[in-house]
């Protein structure tokens, strides 16, 4: 059986001439399949370059991807989407449900674009929503579901094609304590039920459902450790630092990863801390690090 | 394919409906359009058909002398084309014309239709302004039109000062329905009501006018009043027992030739031919009219592109969702291309309904009778249709390239 996901000196380069960021640097990975992997590290550090290489989003820039054994990192945008459509289920931090379609057409809607008949797929979405337990919401519409219902649903929707791997963007980042524990039980009994689980949290918490965790830092996977399910690695709860830091540059890293992470323990005034940090990400860090990173200005 | 496109149906319809209003005023364009083309045609169809109807109801065989060179003949004296410009031009028919006509062997009886510039005033005063024409005694009978009240003035009451009146003459100057043996003043001279017409439809004869609005007097009455300034728009002549149309038309032609000194700038024409140009006038406005039209149509069309562009940027996030749980671009592509193509079409067959319902109400509002064929109606649906493929290509196209990752993040 194939790993579910083989990187391959991966690199995603932004921007070209010389105002470039290198977002991932080299990333050589191999998830195997039934691993649930918590992806943690600062804003900036490439964790969403690399959820949208392997969700086949984005194509990187060098280095090879396999999925399930097949290489997809040079295939068109057309092949792309298929390859996405059969075998990636995502789950986003604003749960992303389309406002005008009820609980129950969000979950068939990707069974739709497979060319599954009317009838098929709104008796398998129905499936989907009775394993997060809401048969009840059927014909709710998104705006009348509570956050934790429509992130259920939301995973309904990444969990109804059967993909070889579920991608969690922040999954309970514009959640409160007791959904966050709902959608994290939920994502578990997935994954005691065989599947592969990719997940990105600023919250060390959440790292006890998983079986491994990647620290990422400047485009690269620092620390990659196996965990047990139930515990939370100590370098998690440090957010993932362990490098001893000499220059400035460095400290200031290690206090944005400080603030990123000890907001995530006070669950209910976090929300609004959490969701910025994705747009705050694309501007400060990329000026703290772009002296050192884009080539221009090294030459 | 064909689920997904029941299925981009199924979520364009949804995604119409939700926006309802901004939906109605996105096709106004295309009903509007749709419901003029098809207007402005029915109602071209509607007096052609009242045209060819009037003659069928009238006098067989007469020919119509018209000043200008209106037609193209060919070798055999067949119509080959109309001659429209001459319809503008200055040329008239003169009172030499019309004996040089009655003077033929052949000619039974000849009708000029002329017109002096008179107002008619009632004895207390009121004014109307209406079309004076001077006629002969077989105008009625030439034309089949009927007579409400009274009658028309025969041959031997042809120099008296008789009028026989439009349906809407007597409504307006005299404000009554029935105003036979009244006195209406015309240059000074007094003419008596002696008939009121039928409603006048569209017919071959009206010279543009509304003849409604016409009093007719006696031909020889009208030349005495304007000191014989009348102007001869049409000369009706009806040949003897026995002689056909064809060889009386030529005889015309030959008479009036030599009283214009060789020059054709006048035109016989048969009552077949008669029809036929008329026809081909009407039609030749209709296409203009409609013409006019169809350019909202395509106003409309920009329309429905604008708003499709608003609603693309409004769904980037949409969009993205879409992409990220594994919609192609060709998808994409084909939901909001199908969105655009079902608000025109809706906006086509809307505009159907308005059409017919605008035909309803000049129908019992008018003496027109529009009348919508099913090949211009189906022809403004499948245009409309076309239109929104035409214009809901370039949204779509942009919907489709929108980078997912980016898409996410819109706000
Ligand atoms: N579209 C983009 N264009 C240019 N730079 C980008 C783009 N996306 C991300 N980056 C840069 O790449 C680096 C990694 O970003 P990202 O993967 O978003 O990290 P994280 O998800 O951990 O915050 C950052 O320096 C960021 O500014």
């Amino acid at each position: 059986m194939p790993d579910v996901i083989e990187l391959t000196n991966v690199s995603k380069i932004y921007g070209f001439g010389n105002a470039t960021t290198v977002a991932l640097d080299e990333v050589n990975l191999i998830v195997k399949k039934g691993e649930f992997v918590a992806i943690m590290g600062a804003s900036g550090s490439g964790k969403s370059s690399l959820l949208n290489v392997i969700g086949l989003l984005d194509r990187p820039t060098h280095g090879t991807y396999s999925l399930s054994g097949r290489v997809v990192s040079r295939l068109r945008p057309n092949r792309l989407a298929k390859a996405r459509r059969d075998h990636i289920g995502f789950i986003f931090q604003s749960f992303n449900l389309l406002p005008r379609l009820t609980a129950l057409d969000n979950v068939a809607l990707p069974l739709a674009y497979r060319g599954m008949t009317q009838t098929k797929r709104l008796k398998q979405a129905g499936r989907a929503l009775e394993d997060v337990g809401l048969s009840d919401r059927e014909y709710y519409l998104p705006k009348n579901l509570s956050g934790g219902e429509a992130q259920r649903v939301a995973i309904a929707r990444a969990l109804v094609g059967n993909p070889s791997l579920i991608i969690a963007d922040e999954p309970t980042g514009n959640l409160d304590s007791v959904n966050s524990k709902i959608v994290l039980e939920l994502l578990a009994e997935l994954h005691a039920k065989g599947s592969t689980i990719l997940m990105v949290t600023h919250n060390p918490e959440l790292t006890r459902y998983a079986t491994r965790v990647l620290y990422m830092h400047d485009g690269g996977i620092m620390f990659d450790e196996q965990t047990k399910i139930g515990e939370v690695p100590l370098r998690a709860r440090s957010g993932g630092q362990a490098k001893p830091k000499t220059d400035e540059e460095e400290q200031l890293e290690g206090v944005s990863l400080f603030m990123s992470t000890i907001p995530a323990r006070a669950a209910p005034g976090r929300k609004k801390l959490t969701k910025k940090p994705g747009k705050k990400a694309r501007k400060t860090p990329t000026k703290r690090k772009t002296p050192a990173k884009t080539t221009g200005n090294k030459s | 394919m064909t689920i997904l496109a029941g299925r981009n149906v199924h979520m364009a319809l949804k995604s119409i409906k939700s926006t309802k209003l901004r939906s109605v005023l996105t096709m106004l364009g295309i009903i509007i359009g749709v419901a003029s083309v098809i207007t402005a045609v029915s109602l071209g169809e509607g007096v052609r058909k009242q045209i060819a109807g009037s003659v069928a109801t009238s006098a067989k065989n007469v020919l119509t002398v018209r000043p200008g060179k209106l037609v193209n003949r060919d070798k055999n004296g067949n119509v080959t084309s109309a001659n429209y410009q001459a319809a503008f031009g200055t040329a008239a028919l003169t009172n030499q014309d019309l004996q040089a006509i009655t003077k033929i062997q052949d000619v039974q009886s000849t009708t000029p239709l002329s017109t002096i510039s008179a107002q008619a005033i009632t004895r207390d005063g009121r004014q109307y302004n209406s079309i004076v024409i001077g006629t002969g005694a077989d105008f009625a009978k030439l034309t089949g039109q009927r007579i409400s009240y009274g009658g028309f003035f025969s041959d031997s009451e042809a120099d008296r000062n008789l009028a026989i009146i439009g349906k809407t003459v007597a409504e307006q100057l005299f404000q009554e329905n029935v105003p036979i043996g009244q006195v209406a003043l015309l240059r000074g001279h007094e003419f008596i009501v002696g008939g009121v017409f039928d409603s006048f439809g569209a017919n071959a004869y009206t010279g543009g006018g509304d003849l409604n609005t016409a009093i007719f007097i006696p031909y020889s009455s009208a030349k005495a009043i304007s000191g014989n300034a009348t102007n001869i728009y049409q000369i009706l002549v009806k040949p003897k027992a026995g002689i056909t149309e064809k060889a009386l038309s030529h005889e015309v032609t030959d008479a009036l030739s030599e009283t214009h000194g060789g020059q054709q700038d006048f035109t016989v024409l048969t009552q077949a031919e008669t029809v036929k140009l008329t026809g081909k006038t009407l039609s030749m406005l209709t296409s203009f009219i409609a013409g006019i039209a169809a350019i909202s149509l395509i106003v409309g069309g920009i329309g429905i592109m604008n708003i499709m562009f608003v609603s693309v940027t409004e769904r980037t996030r949409e969009i993205g969702v879409r992409k990220s749980i594994g919609a192609t671009n060709r998808q994409i592509y084909s939901q909001f291309s199908i969105e655009a193509t079902i608000i025109s079409l809706v906006g086509g067959i809307i505009g159907v309904l308005v059409a017919l319902l605008a035909n309803f109400f000049i129908r019992i509002g008018t003496s027109l009778t529009p009348v919508a064929t099913w090949p211009i109606v189906g022809l403004a649906v499948a245009a409309s249709t076309v239109i929104g493929i035409i214009f809901g290509t370039a949204p779509a196209i942009k919907a489709a390239r929108k980078d997912p990752i980016e898409s996410l993040r819109y706000e």
